[in-house]
């Protein structure tokens, strides 16, 4: 049954229309009551002109802008920039594009299962995990089937596959995204039950604040995203892709696509034809990124070379390595390094597969020693291997993973094209100081304009990029009188890892002194005034053996500030 | 033209049960027009005149005064009536002319005098 439509919701008051259409319309009425009525007296002070033509111009002009208010409510491009004047009818046209505004519906999020037990397990996708007592969620699973939990060290070969992680010495995690129903918030740390409680499962805690899915704005972001879905709903283009990820998964904030031919993509390659090969690498950052973890890492001493090596495999790919320590014994200063090294070299190679889950981490740590030589760091033995544990926190986007696993599901994977999903390449503030005017006698609100430049560079993607004036404004919004200064210390980090290893290198663990050998060093890019934090940068040893293939732009770079490392300066004239 | 009649021999002007044409219409809607305060009605900010407005702010002290005022109010009218008829229409208002009969310092009585553009004349004596 079609929604009633209700005139008074479009229909202006009186004194809200304008005289000038009044008076054309006024005029458009003569002319046509002209045509029976040539002689009836319209003129204003005639007794019909002024008590029944003019209140019936009113009337007329009235309901012709009642008229354009509905065919606005039928016009997305209004209804997505927050034009609406009845929302039953623009929910009841949305319904023709399948766009249902969701209340409830699809809460996403992620849960970390952890178990006492490195073994094998299935999860039936429909089992339920409940939080609270409304919060029921679902596995979000990309491929049909079931969920396979898979023993630490495994290689996964279907799409519904996750490998444990040993984050400590009796536990074994594994990240799985879900969506439900949420009445009531569900926050980083809160518990679940399950009613399928499987041998070995000891905890299922949520890894962030879930999403609710349902924007504030839900009609005008539901309209916007309507319109892209209708425009472009193609994940063989640069737009579509981007629209396809908003679409999909509400609570991803920046998305950004680079193809074959940018120079921020350095995957594509030319086949025998000359064509070039679809490429696209999908830069994406979650509401949540970035959340912290820390987990534990048993590294295997190699006696010879007296170093721990180790394959640094986290529960999620990390975009910064916030601490390496010794698990007994956190004081103890350590020299890490970081090998990257491509799962895939023909997809992804070297630096192309940062921040991917194409990159396979490997983390050596020299034996710290004392003046007399001894090691400081205590290790154990099984009699065959020598080890010690290490605590490695980091910070990781848990969008990620669930994106990534959805566009390269069968029934989503375009014919065709090789999508690979990374996080945004961060642009470290090691500092970034901001001189500003304090005006005499007055306060500047120096919290204030912190969050807000702490916000900003947490959301600045492509296709916004960085300008002076958005540090300047949130002074000004804080009470200064202008900005004197600002001034940057950032750095390119091509990957958490410090050097790359080519495909054709030996594993760490097998050999580690021709790996060390063989591995490239990327080039150093820093930032050290604010108009060099929009970077252009492309490998320039391309070509060479000594390329890295690490690439940046303004489509693929993000920013990393820290509120430690954002100074506030006071000058007073 | 044709309208409805406006009786204007009562204590207020009231409908009447008449139609008025021709040349008659046009003289009752310059006499409505004579009695409107001028920016009353935001849709037509000309309409009217300030000739009741003057009588209310004392303006009109003496019979010289009153004239004054009146002239001024006689080409507001025509004006007015010209921009909304057509201007082949021989029943247009083509002059107006307002004498101040009589003045006693509270009430004044006006002659009103319209020529239509066809030349036909209607006199109109009117207190205010």
């Amino acid at each position: 049954m079609a929604t009633p439509i209700n005139f008074e919701a479009y229909t202006p008051a009186v004194a809200d229309v304008p005289e000038a259409r009044v008076l054309t319309v006024r005029a458009r009425l003569e002319t046509w009551l002209k045509q029976g009525w040539p002689d009836l007296d319209t003129r204003p002070n005639s007794v019909y002109g002024d008590l029944a033509l003019t209140p019936l111009a009113y009337q007329i002009a009235a309901a012709e802008i009642a008229a354009e208010r509905v065919v606005s409510d039928l016009d997305l491009e209004q209804v997505a920039s927050g034009v609406i004047y009845n929302c039953d009818v623009v929910r009841q046209f949305l319904r023709n594009f399948a766009a249902v505004e969701r209340e409830n519906l699809k809460a996403t999020g992620s849960i970390r299962l952890t178990f006492s037990s490195n073994l094998q397990r299935t999860i039936d996708r429909r089992t339920l995990y409940l939080f609270g007592t409304t919060s029921i969620f679902t596995l979000r699973l990309p491929g049909s089937g079931h969920l396979e939990v898979l023993p630490l060290g495994s290689v996964p070969s279907n799409i519904n596959q996750r490998v444990l992680t040993r984050i400590d010495a009796t536990r074994y995690v594994v990240d799985v995204p879900v969506m439900g129903v949420m009445p009531t918030a569900v926050l980083a740390g809160d518990t679940a039950t399950t009613d399928n409680l499987l041998t070995g499962l000891i905890g299922m805690t949520a890894i962030g604040d879930f999403d609710p899915g349902t924007p504030e704005d839900s009609l005008i972001t539901l309209a916007a995203r309507t319109r892209e879905t209708v425009y472009a709903s193609s994940l063989s283009t640069r737009g579509g892709t981007g629209a396809f990820v908003r679409k999909e998964f509400p609570d991803i904030i920046s998305t950004s696509a680079t193809i074959s031919g940018d120079r921020e993509m350095l995957r594509d390659t030319v086949n025998s034809l000359g064509l070039s090969d679809g490429r696209i690498d999908v830069h994406v950052k979650s509401k949540q990124a970035f959340l912290s973890d820390t987990q534990l890492v048993r590294l295997t001493l190699n006696v010879a070379q007296d170093k721990f090596v180790g394959k640094l495999a986290l529960a999620n790919a990390p975009v910064k390595i916030d601490s390496i320590s010794v698990a007994a014994d956190a004081a103890q200063s350590l020299a890490p390094v970081i090998y990257s090294r491509s799962l895939d070299p023909v997809r992804a190679p070297l630096g192309t597969a940062a921040y991917t889950a194409l990159e396979e981490l490997w983390l050596v740590i020299p034996m710290p020693r004392g003046g007399d030589t001894l090691p400081l760091i205590v290790t154990q033995t099984d009699g065959s291997t020598v080890w010690a544990d290490f605590l490695v926190t980091y910070r990781f986007d848990p969008g990620l993973a669930q994106v990534g696993s959805v566009l390269n599901s069968p029934e989503v994977k375009p014919v065709g094209i090789d999508i690979v999903t990374k996080t945004f390449v961060p642009c470290v503030f090691s500092s970034l100081t901001v001189e500003f005017v304090k005006p005499a006698g007055k306060q500047v609100n120096v919290t204030q304009a912190r969050t807000e430049i702490l916000e900003y560079f947490r959301t600045l993607n492509y296709p916004n990029i960085y300008v002076d004036s958005a540090i300047s404004d949130a002074l000004l919004y804080a009470g200064a009188s202008g900005v004197k200064s600002v001034v940057c210390n950032a750095t390119v980090q091509w990957s958490v890892a410090s050097k790359f290893l080519p495909s054709t290198a030996p594993l760490p663990s097998v050999d580690l002194v021709a790996a060390t050998a063989a591995a490239l060093t990327p080039p150093l890019v820093r930032m050290l005034t604010t108009a060099q934090l929009v970077p252009d940068y492309r490998d320039v040893n391309l070509g060479t053996g000594n390329a890295t293939m690490v690439t940046v732009g303004k489509r693929n770079i993000g920013y990393l500030l820290d509120e430690s490392a954002l100074i506030f300066t006071e000058y007073a004239p | 033209m044709k309208g409805i009649q406006v009786d204007f021999t009562g204590e207020r002007p009231a409908l009447g049960l008449l139609s008025v044409v021709g040349f008659a219409a046009t003289v009752q809607n310059a006499m409505v027009n004579l009695g409107t305060n001028q920016g009353s009605d935001t849709l037509f900010p000309d309409r009217g005149t300030k000739l009741q407005e003057n009588a209310i702010e004392g303006q009109l002290i003496d019979i010289n005064s009153a004239q004054h005022s009146a002239n001024f109010a006689a080409v507001d009218t025509v004006a007015f009536s010209k921009a909304y008829t057509p201007t082949d229409a021989g029943d247009g208002l083509a002059t107006a002319v307002l004498e101040p009969a009589d003045f006693n310092g509270s009430r004044v009585t006006i002659e009103a005098i319209f020529t239509s553009v066809d030349g036909e004349i209607v006199g109109i004596k009117t207190a205010i």
